[in-house]
This record gives C-alpha cells, sequence and structure tokens, in this order.
C-alpha cells in the first residue's frame, strides 16, 4: 500500500497543474497585463520624479531670479530694512523655509528662515558666489544660489548672492500620492478586467471549444447524427466546420458498412437454406439407398434359401436312395448357396458403410486388435503363426464393430495368403504421422507382385493364380477395408515384395477420430426409422 | 421322435402364410419330418390365411406361422387382424422372415407375435428349435 502513496501525490500534483485552457489563457494575459504595467508603470514614476526634481529646480530658479532681480535695487540702496522684509515674506511661503542675501565675500548679510535646522545653512555655504545660478539638491530640499547683479555705468557688476532653500518634500508627497492613486486604479482595473477577460475568453474561444468536445464526444458514443453547426468565420468554426464534413463521411460510411452486413447476411441466409435443403436432399438419398439395399438382398437371398433347402431336402429324404455322386452334387449346390450367400450378406455390408454410419465412442485400439486376435485364435494356431500387437496405440473416437471388421479382415487376409506351413509372423502396428493415425499389419507371406497392388482394393478382384485358387473368401473383404476409412478421411495401401511379404497400411485423419466438442452437435447416428417401416409394414 | 403319435385329441393343426411356394414346401416337409402327424395348412396371402381361419370354423390352428413381406396384406396387417378378432387372437403366431434385424422384431412383437425367426435358419432347425416347443412343449 506505501507504494501507491507516492504515485497518487504525483498525480493529485498533476491533476492541480492541469487547469483548463481558459483560466491558463486569463492569467497568461493578466500576468502580461502586470509585467506590463509594473515596467510601465515604474518607468513612468521614475521618469515623473524627475520631471518633479527639474520642475522644482527650474520653479526654484525662476523664483530666486525674480527674487534677485527684485532685491537688486534694494542692494543698490543698501535699504538692510526693505531687503530683511522681502526675505522674511519670502520665508513666510510654507515651500520656502530658509532665504539670505550674501555680499560679495560670501558672508551673510541678512537671511531669514521659518525654523529650520542648521543643515540648511551648511549646504549654503558650500555654494559658491559666482554669477551663474548653483543648485545643490538634499534630501528633501533644494538649495539655490542665485548672483543679484547690478548695472554700474552700463557694467554689470556682482553685488552679491541671493541664496534660497526650497522644501521639496511636500511636492514628492503629492507625487507620491498621485503615483498611489494610479496604482490603486491600475489595480482595481485590472480585477475588473479578470472577471470580464474570463468571460471574453469564454464567449470567444473556450466556449465553442467546449461545445466541439461535447459533439465530438457525441459521435464516439455512437450517435453518428452529432454535428458542431458553427459559423465559419475564423479557426474554431474552422475546426468545427471540417469535424462536420469528417462526422458525415462517418455516418455515410457507417450506413454503407450496415448496408453491407445486412446483404452479407442475406447471403448467409440464403446459403443456409441451399445447405439445409442439399442436406436434406442427401438423407432422402441415403435412406432411398438403404431401403433399396434391403429390399435387394431380401429378395436375392430368397431364391438361394430355397435352392439350398431343397438340396438338404433331397439328400434328407432320399439320400440314402441316391448314388453317391448325386449325393456329392447336391451337397456341392450347398456349399455354393452358402457362398453366394455370404457374398451377398458381404455386399450389403460394403454398402452400408456409407449409408449406416455407426455410432461412435472413445475406442482404445490396442484392446480391439486384441479382440480380433482373440476371435482368430484358433486359425492363427492351426497354422502356427504368431500374432504381435504394437503397445502404443492411440484411443480414437471411432465405430468399433466397422474397424473390428477392418482389422478382421487384414489380419484374416495375412492368414490366408501366408502359405506356409510354419514360422509364420504377423506384426500390427501403430505411428503418428502428417496429422494421420497410421496402423500397419504386415506378414511374412507370399506377398503381391506389383501389377496387382493397387486391384485387390476392388470388389471382387483376387490374385487369380493356382496358389490362391484354394483360398477361400469372396474379394470383398479389402474393398471394406477401403470403405471403412474412407469414412475417417483416410486411406488404405500395401507395401509388398514377392516372397518377402506384405505390409498393409490404413490410416484414420486425426480429425476425424477426435471425440466432439462439448456441447456441439451430434450428427444423427441413428437409422431412419420410417425406412425400415415403410418396408417391414 | 417323428413318427410317435401325438396323445392329443386331434392331431396339430398349422397354417403357414407365405408367397414362396418352394419355402412353404420346405417348410411342410420340415414339420412333417420333425412333428410327425401335423395337419399343415397353406396360404399365400394374408387375405387367403384369414378366409381360410373364417372358413375353419371350430378347427381353428393351433400355431400359425408367417411371412412378413407378402404382396397385398403383409404380415404385420395380418398380424393386427388376428389379434383384433376375439376368436382368433389366441392363437399364437410366429414371424419368420428374410429381415433380421431388431427393428423389424421389435415391430412384430408389437403386433402381436408370440415369436420371431429368420430364414437364415435351415428349416430343420426352425422346426426344432422354434416352432416344435412352442406347440408342444412337452416335446
Amino acid at each position: 500500500m506505501n507504494d501507491n502513496r507516492p504515485k497518487n501525490h504525483l498525480t493529485w500534483c498533476r491533476r492541480a497543474l492541469r487547469v483548463s485552457l481558459q483560466l491558463r489563457i486569463v492569467l497568461i494575459l493578466a500576468l502580461l497585463v502586470i509585467v506590463i504595467a509594473a515596467a510601465g508603470g515604474s518607468l513612468y514614476f521614475g521618469a515623473s520624479r524627475e520631471w518633479l526634481i527639474q520642475s522644482d529646480r527650474q520653479h526654484a530658479m525662476g523664483l530666486a531670479s525674480m527674487l534677485a532681480s527684485g532685491l537688486r535695487l534694494k542692494a543698490v540702496q543698501q535699504d538692510r530694512a526693505e531687503l530683511q522684509r522681502l526675505l522674511i515674506a519670502c520665508v513666510e511661503q510654507e515651500h520656502i523655509p530658509y532665504a539670505a542675501v550674501l555680499d560679495l565675500d560670501g558672508n551673510v548679510l541678512i537671511e531669514a528662515s521659518s525654523g529650520h535646522d542648521q543643515a540648511i545653512s551648511t549646504e549654503l555655504k558650500s555654494l559658491p558666489v559666482s554669477l551663474t545660478s548653483i543648485d545643490a539638491q538634499g534630501q528633501d530640499t533644494l538649495a539655490v544660489a542665485q548672483p543679484i547683479l547690478i548695472t554700474d555705468d552700463g557694467e554689470r557688476r556682482l553685488a552679491g548672492a541671493l541664496r534660497l532653500v526650497i522644501d521639496t518634500s511636500k511636492s514628492a508627497e503629492r507625487l507620491a500620492m498621485v503615483q498611489q492613486q494610479v496604482i490603486f486604479i491600475a489595480s482595481v482595473v485590472v480585477l475588473l478586467a479578470v472577471p470580464v477577460g474570463y468571460l471574453l475568453v469564454w464567449r470567444v474561444l473556450v466556449q465553442r471549444l467546449k461545445r466541439l468536445v461535447a459533439v465530438t464526444r457525441q459521435l464516439g458514443r455512437g450517435d453518428f447524427a452529432a454535428r458542431a453547426r458553427m459559423k465559419k468565420n475564423d479557426e474554431i468554426g474552422e475546426l468545427a466546420c471540417s469535424f462536420d464534413t469528417m462526422a458525415g463521411e462517418v455516418a455515410r460510411m457507417q450506413d454503407e458498412l450496415v448496408q453491407a452486413n445486412q446483404q452479407l447476411e442475406n447471403k448467409v441466409i440464403a446459403r443456409t437454406t441451399e445447405l439445409e435443403l442439399s442436406n436434406r436432399r442427401i438423407r432422402e438419398e441415403m435412406s432411398e439407398k438403404e431401403d433399396f439395399l434391403r429390399a435387394v438382398s431380401h429378395d436375392l437371398n430368397a431364391p438361394l434359401r430355397n435352392i439350398a433347402g431343397m438340396a438338404t431336402m433331397l439328400t434328407t429324404k432320399w439320400g440314402d436312395q441316391l448314388p453317391e455322386e448325386v449325393v456329392e452334387r447336391l451337397q456341392r449346390i450347398q456349399t455354393n448357396v452358402d457362398a453366394g450367400e455370404s457374398l451377398i450378406g458381404e455386399l450389403l455390408e460394403l454398402s452400408r458403410v456409407r449409408t449406416r454410419p455407426e455410432v461412435r465412442q472413445l475406442v482404445d485400439m490396442r484392446e480391439l486388435i486384441e479382440q480380433v486376435g482373440q476371435t482368430l485364435e484358433y486359425e492363427l494356431k492351426a497354422r502356427d503363426i504368431q500374432l504381435k500387437i504394437g503397445l502404443e496405440m492411440p484411443r480414437l473416437y471411432v465405430g468399433p464393430n466397422r474397424l473390428r471388421q477392418v482389422f478382421q479382415n487384414l489380419i484374416d487376409n495375412a492368414v490366408k495368403y501366408m502359405h506356409r506351413d510354419s514360422g509364420g509372423r504377423i506384426e500390427v502396428s501403430y505411428r503418428f504421422s502428417d496429422d494421420q493415425h497410421v496402423f500397419s499389419v504386415s506378414d511374412n507371406g507370399r506377398g503381391i507382385a506389383p501389377d496387382k497392388q493397387e486391384q485387390i482394393f476392388y470388389v471382387f478382384r483376387r490374385i487369380q493364380d493356382a496358389a490362391t485358387a484354394e483360398v477361400d473368401g469372396k474379394g470383398v473383404g479389402l474393398a471394406l477395408v477401403k470403405a471403412v476409412v474412407a469414412n475417417y478421411d483416410g486411406r488404405a495401401w500395401v507395401e509388398s515384395q514377392v516372397g518377402r511379404g506384405s505390409t498393409f497400411y490404413v490410416s484414420l485423419s486425426v480429425d476425424a477420430t477426435q471425440p466432439p466438442e462439448q456441447g456441439a452437435d451430434e450428427p444423427r447416428e441413428e437409422y431412419n426409422v420410417e425406412a425400415v417401416s415403410h418396408i417391414a409394414g | 421322435m417323428s413318427q410317435e403319435k401325438s396323445t392329443m385329441l386331434k392331431p396339430l393343426a398349422i397354417l403357414l402364410v407365405d408367397d414362396d411356394s418352394d419355402w412353404r414346401m420346405l417348410l411342410r416337409e420340415a414339420l412333417l419330418a420333425e412333428l410327425g402327424e401335423v395337419e399343415v395348412s397353406e396360404a399365400a396371402s394374408g387375405a387367403e390365411a384369414l378366409k381360410f381361419l373364417v372358413a375353419s370354423g371350430s378347427t381353428r390352428p393351433d400355431l400359425i406361422c408367417l411371412d412378413i413381406q407378402m404382396p397385398g396384406m403383409g404380415g404385420l396387417d395380418l398380424l393386427r387382424s388376428i389379434k383384433s378378432c376375439r376368436a382368433l387372437r389366441s392363437i399364437p403366431m410366429v414371424v419368420v422372415t428374410g429381415h433380421d434385424d431388431v427393428l423389424s422384431r421389435d415391430a412384430a412383437i408389437r403386433n402381436g407375435a408370440s415369436g420371431y425367426a429368420s430364414k437364415s435358419a435351415t428349416p430343420k432347425d426352425l422346426v426344432t428349435k422354434v416352432l416344435g416347443p412352442l406347440i408342444c412343449p412337452n416335446r
């Protein structure tokens, strides 16, 4: 839990910094305004203070020169009392705390002050007496020295000097007050401007952006009719316009998609119907074929039965009265009828492999083959043939009876064509290759010539030669094997060498021998009941 | 075994119903050979069989042996007809047919057959193993 907290803290910071666009713009603008105002303000204030100082000085100078020229006459007349009176009148003014007249040597002749400290006179004393007006800037004061000139015989002559001290503090105060007022007003204006600016930014920028965002979200949620609908008179308007165009495109593509989907669905429905129809047709054909086969087998077997029955009856009733040859011939009739009947039976089975699918189950192949071996045990022992079954065999989802027939036929064939009195060996083994389960039955019998190796899988084709003449069997066995494995997408083939033996292979595809998924539809394996009652009734 | 006189009041009467006359002949021969004195009547179709049964009056057969596949009235229909007739329904009926599968067997039993046998057995085996025990349980 502890390592979550720093992350939360970080996201909180990030979230706090993620202020809205509006606020950001307003803050930036306000900041700009304040910076500009501050810069401008301080410049202005500095300049105005300079101006004030200059103005004060000029004013002081002007005053001093006017005073000096006014005093000139009195100085010439050496009228001290008048001079004194004039000076006193000067210092009575609020902003002139000190006035003095000096002689040529710089000694104070007359002075008047409105009671300020001696610091003033120190400043003044430092000012030399000269023909030019001089000033000295103090803390709150301005000291001005003005020469008093008299015209004597057409010559201008320095008679003395006037010293004035101007109190600048008041004007500085006034300036400061004005500055404060200006700052106050400016602050108020800025403060008022912030909400106004806020509102303006909202109206001009953010409101429309927010609306655009809302419309975008609407479109994202699937409302393809969402449009911004703004006038196109600036960049945001253009954005809104192109958004509307895009939304129109999206809506159109959506419509096309829906339409295409609908068309596809219609096609699928049509195809499915077609498929169902053809499926039904196939099923009907299969059941018709099944009906036909049953009828055929029934009707073919009837006369054969009668033939056998008649022959038997003859031998039973009159056997002792008939010549031996006749009885023997009658027995041969019986044998032939048996052969015919079992051939019909095998043909029927062969035809049914396709039309009558067997109910499937999970079968242990080794067990199945062992069972076949057991049924042939007597034959194997009698002919001294050793049967070996491989250990590693799979469990497959197959019809057990048909596969039992397959291995029965293969092993039976191996036994029949062994053609040796002893030392016969039959080996049944398994391997997995290429998505196929491959079983093999190999023997050390007489082998099969290459030109016969393919035809033996066809019905009735056995190897016609003297050696096989004594072998019974009708030639349907391998055809059945081939038909059964075809049901599992497999093949049957042989590898053989005359004199060395043969190996018969059957393959079953992995896909066709997989148990079905849970809940998947099982193919209908039951026999067609309607077909039976149609024949039986 | 086959030549002993039966101890019953009247000789056994068996009705064979099958459209195959050769087969009827074989079955008749086997019955006579194995069971001795039996009265074997034949009918080539279901209709003929019913006619015979109606005409036989009080002498009903002790066993009816019938095939399923016959022209006109088939074996199952015949079974049903006989079973629905109060006078005849007590007669045991055995179906002997070329069809040999579970569904045919079930259909026959459902319609009232007392037994079912396949023609793949020889007539002699049919008689000794199926018909004989049914009709003469003490033999």
